[in-house]
């Protein structure tokens, strides 16, 4: 595989000496390991759980670099409070793309998620990136956070987002890796957007969904999908609550969206490698991230997924928030 | 060469009268969110159109063999 960017795992005295050489970099690993980096031409985001050449790793003393500096012309650092959060659209380059860093379980990450598909031109450059998490171990403990790596600002409601102009001639192209499809069986469309429900239309029906969900013994570390004009979105399940009748996700329902159970699948390494570009397909990969519960429904703790590396994280951004979803970016 | 803007296709896209198997994942999004921004009034289709072509335009290199499906009637699912 000949990736153009370096995306690997690197100790915290490689990454010094990257940061010192003046490297644009996007920078995965544990708070403390981050906070251990000089500042430079950075942002980074915490997360212990990577895709490695040699397989799925958890590690807080590493720290996964993504190299970006020889796809680039020029390129602008900057933060963003949940004001300011809609000027990302308007700082991009016309010829680029855009690698955001949000904090997992923030307002930041609730407002992206709502907000974000309703931008006007949203489409017109690629927004990448990923939410930030932690130690699965330490949820209720810590938060996920953000780094800006040019003032060493680490905070856990602000977006951090890398702007990256192209030379001319090049252009970035988003793509998802989806082993999720919709199955047949009952349509489910809710009656607001929001990153919890209580009742939903099932086949047209009102229905509690938790309900629904129990009674149907459906389970939940499937995802529901919809179809965005062929493209597969899927929307995972955080918590089913019994007690409160109410269901939460790791990203916002939408109103008036079709929605369908995942058809399940068996293996997920297998279905996975089946569809992860390979040879020629993979060459131009800058960047790519895959999700925690993938990682963690599939167990890929020491298992390869393809030559595809990155950090594993608690939601990626594919222009919107997705979930248990492979996402990557190429420069051609 | 890019299709001319007056071609139906790009009408018939934004109003979900076409709906042929593209690969590319920005472009299945973009056709998305102009059927959305349509059917609920806050685009025009002379926008929408514009708007979608003006992005082809920009990323032909990559759209190429999805524009190729969308201009090929006999390859074109009802």
């Amino acid at each position: 595989m000949n990736i153009k960017a370096i995306n690997k795992l690197c100790s915290i005295d490689e990454v010094k000496q990257l940061i010192s050489a003046g490297k644009i970099l996007v920078l995965a690993g544990s708070e403390a390991a981050l906070k251990k980096l000089p500042a430079g031409n950075w942002i980074g985001g915490t997360i212990p759980y990577f895709m490695d050449l040699k397989g799925g790793t958890f590690s807080k003393d590493q720290v996964f670099v993504t190299d970006l500096t020889d796809s680039l012309k020029s390129y602008s650092i900057k933060a963003y409070t949940t004001n300011t959060l809609n000027d990302i659209i308007t700082d991009r380059f016309d010829n680029g793309f855009t690698y955001v860093l949000i904090p997992g379980f923030s307002e930041m990450h609730q407002k992206y998620g709502m907000g974000a598909e309703n931008t006007e031109g949203l489409f017109d450059a690629p927004i990448v990136g990923w939410i930030t998490g932690i130690d699965l171990n330490d949820l209720g403990k810590d938060s996920p956070k953000v780094v800006n790596g040019e003032d060493m600002t680490i905070d856990d409601n602000l977006a951090v987002a890398l702007h990256v102009e192209l030379e001319e001639g090049k252009m970035a192209n988003l793509e998802i890796l989806n082993i999720f499809e919709q199955a047949d069986g009952d349509t489910i469309v809710f009656e607001e957007d929001g990153f919890a429900c209580k009742n939903c239309l099932v086949n047209g029906n009102v229905k509690n969904f938790a309900e629904y969900l129990l009674e149907k013994k459906i389970d939940t570390r499937f995802p529901l999908v919809a179809n965005y004009s062929g493209a597969m979105i899927n929307i995972s399940f955080q918590e089913v609550s019994e007690d409160n009748k109410e269901v939460k996700f790791y990203a916002p329902v939408r109103k008036n969206v079709e929605y369908k159970l995942a058809r399940p699948v068996e293996n997920y390494i297998s279905q996975f490698t089946k569809i992860v570009p390979a040879g020629d397909s993979s060459k131009d990969i800058v960047m790519s991230c895959n999700c925690i519960l993938n990682y963690l429904y599939s167990e890929l703790e020491g298992k390869q997924t393809g030559g595809i590396t990155g950090p594993i994280t608690f939601g990626e951004i594919a222009y919107v928030l997705v979930n248990q979803t492979m996402v990557y970016l190429s420069i051609v | 060469m890019l299709p001319d803007i007056n071609r139906p296709e790009w009408g018939k896209l934004i109003k979900g009268e076409i709906n042929p198997d593209l690969s590319s994942f920005s472009l299945k999004m973009k056709i998305n969110s102009s059927r959305q921004f349509y059917k609920m009034g806050r685009l025009k289709l002379e926008d929408a159109v514009k708007e979608l072509h003006e992005l082809c335009v920009k990323y032909e290199k990559i759209y190429a063999a999805d524009l190729e499906k969308v201009f090929t009637a006999k390859t074109i699912k009802p």
